[in-house]
C-alpha cells in the first residue's frame, strides 16, 4: 500500500511529516485528514486555538514530495 | 531488553520485577479495542512491577520497553519473601509506588487540563531525566498513541518547541537543546511527583 505524507502549511512554512501513513488509497487519505481536522476542532484544550488552525491546510505528499491533495482546515466541515 | 518487550503482560501472572539500569519502560492502559495511552514511565529510578509490591499478582495494564537498555530482574517468588524479610528495602520501594502513583495522577491531570504543547514538554522532560545524555529515540506515531492525540497534533507541537530552540529533532529522535526553556514550557505540569522523588527517595539529576 502507498505512503501519504500529512504535511502541514501553516502561511510561510511546511510543518513536514516525517513518518507518513500507509493507507489504500487517496480517498482513504482524505478520510483520515478530514477526521482529523473534526478532532483538533472538537478538542481546542488540548489542540489549541481553532483559529489558529484555520488558518492551516494539509498539503497529502507521496513518497516522492508531489501534492496529491491541498486540504485548508476551514474547508472541512 | 530490546524495543517493545513486553515486561509485564496485561491480565496474566507477573513473572519478575524488574529494576532498568537504562532505558525507559512505558505502563499503557487498552481499551477493549485497542486504544491505548500511556500512564506511568518508568527508568532507573524506580521498579516495575508495583503490583506484586501491593501484593497483586497480575494487572489490566500492559508496561513495555519504550527505549531499550539493560535490566535486573527478579522472580516474583523471590521478591516477595525478599520484602517480607527486609522492612528497609520494602519502604523505600513502597515510596516509589507512591512516586509512581504521583506520576499517573500527573498525566491525568495533563490529559484533562493541558494543551499538547506543555504535554509534550512534561513527556519530553520525563524521558531525559531517565536518559544518559541529551537525545533519545521517539517517533511521532508512538507519541501520538501515547499522548492519545493525532499524529499532526504532535508534529505541530515539535515543530513549535523546536522553532523555540527547546529541542532539535530529526528521524526518530529528539534532542534536548535547553531544559530550562522547555520547563517553561512544560509549566505546572512537570515537577510534582519529580520533587517528591527527591524528599522521599534520593536527589536524582
Amino acid at each position: 500500500m502507498p505512503q501519504y505524507f500529512l504535511n502541514i502549511r501553516d502561511r510561510g512554512t511546511l510543518i513536514l511529516d516525517p513518518e507518513g501513513d500507509v493507507l489504500p488509497g487517496l480517498r482513504e487519505a482524505r478520510d483520515l485528514v478530514e477526521r482529523t481536522v473534526r478532532d483538533i476542532r472538537r478538542r481546542p484544550e488540548t489542540y489549541g486555538c481553532p483559529d489558529l488552525w484555520n488558518s492551516r491546510s494539509f498539503e497529502v505528499t507521496d513518497q516522492s514530495g508531489e501534492i496529491l491533495l491541498e486540504i485548508a482546515f476551514s474547508s472541512v466541515r | 531488553m530490546g524495543r517493545r518487550d513486553i515486561l509485564i503482560a496485561a491480565n496474566k501472572p507477573i513473572t519478575h520485577v524488574h529494576f532498568l539500569e537504562s532505558g525507559i519502560a512505558s505502563e499503557v492502559a487498552a481499551t477493549p479495542e485497542g486504544r491505548r495511552i500511556e500512564v506511568c514511565i518508568t527508568g532507573r529510578e524506580g521498579m516495575i512491577g508495583v503490583p506484586l509490591l501491593l501484593d497483586v499478582d497480575r494487572t489490566p495494564h500492559e508496561t513495555f520497553v519504550q527505549i531499550e537498555g539493560d535490566t535486573l530482574r527478579i522472580e516474583a517468588a523471590i521478591f516477595r519473601r525478599l520484602i517480607e524479610d527486609r522492612q528497609s528495602l520494602r519502604r523505600i520501594l513502597a515510596h516509589y509506588a507512591y512516586v509512581a502513583h504521583l506520576q499517573t495522577a500527573g498525566t491525568a491531570l495533563s490529559n484533562g487540563s493541558h494543551a499538547l504543547e506543555e504535554r509534550l514538554a512534561r513527556w519530553l522532560l520525563m524521558c531525559h531525566d531517565r536518559v544518559d545524555g541529551d537525545e533519545f529515540p521517539v517517533t511521532h506515531e508512538f507519541l501520538s498513541t501515547m499522548l492519545g492525540v493525532r499524529r499532526p497534533g504532535v508534529t505541530t507541537a515539535i515543530h513549535s518547541l523546536e522553532g523555540a530552540g527547546m529541542i532539535k529533532a530529526r528521524r526518530s529522535y529528539v534532542q534536548v537543546l535547553d531544559r530550562t526553556k522547555l520547563k517553561a514550557a512544560a509549566g505546572d505540569s512537570y515537577g510534582v511527583p519529580e520533587t517528591e522523588y527527591r524528599r522521599l527517595i534520593r536527589s536524582g539529576r
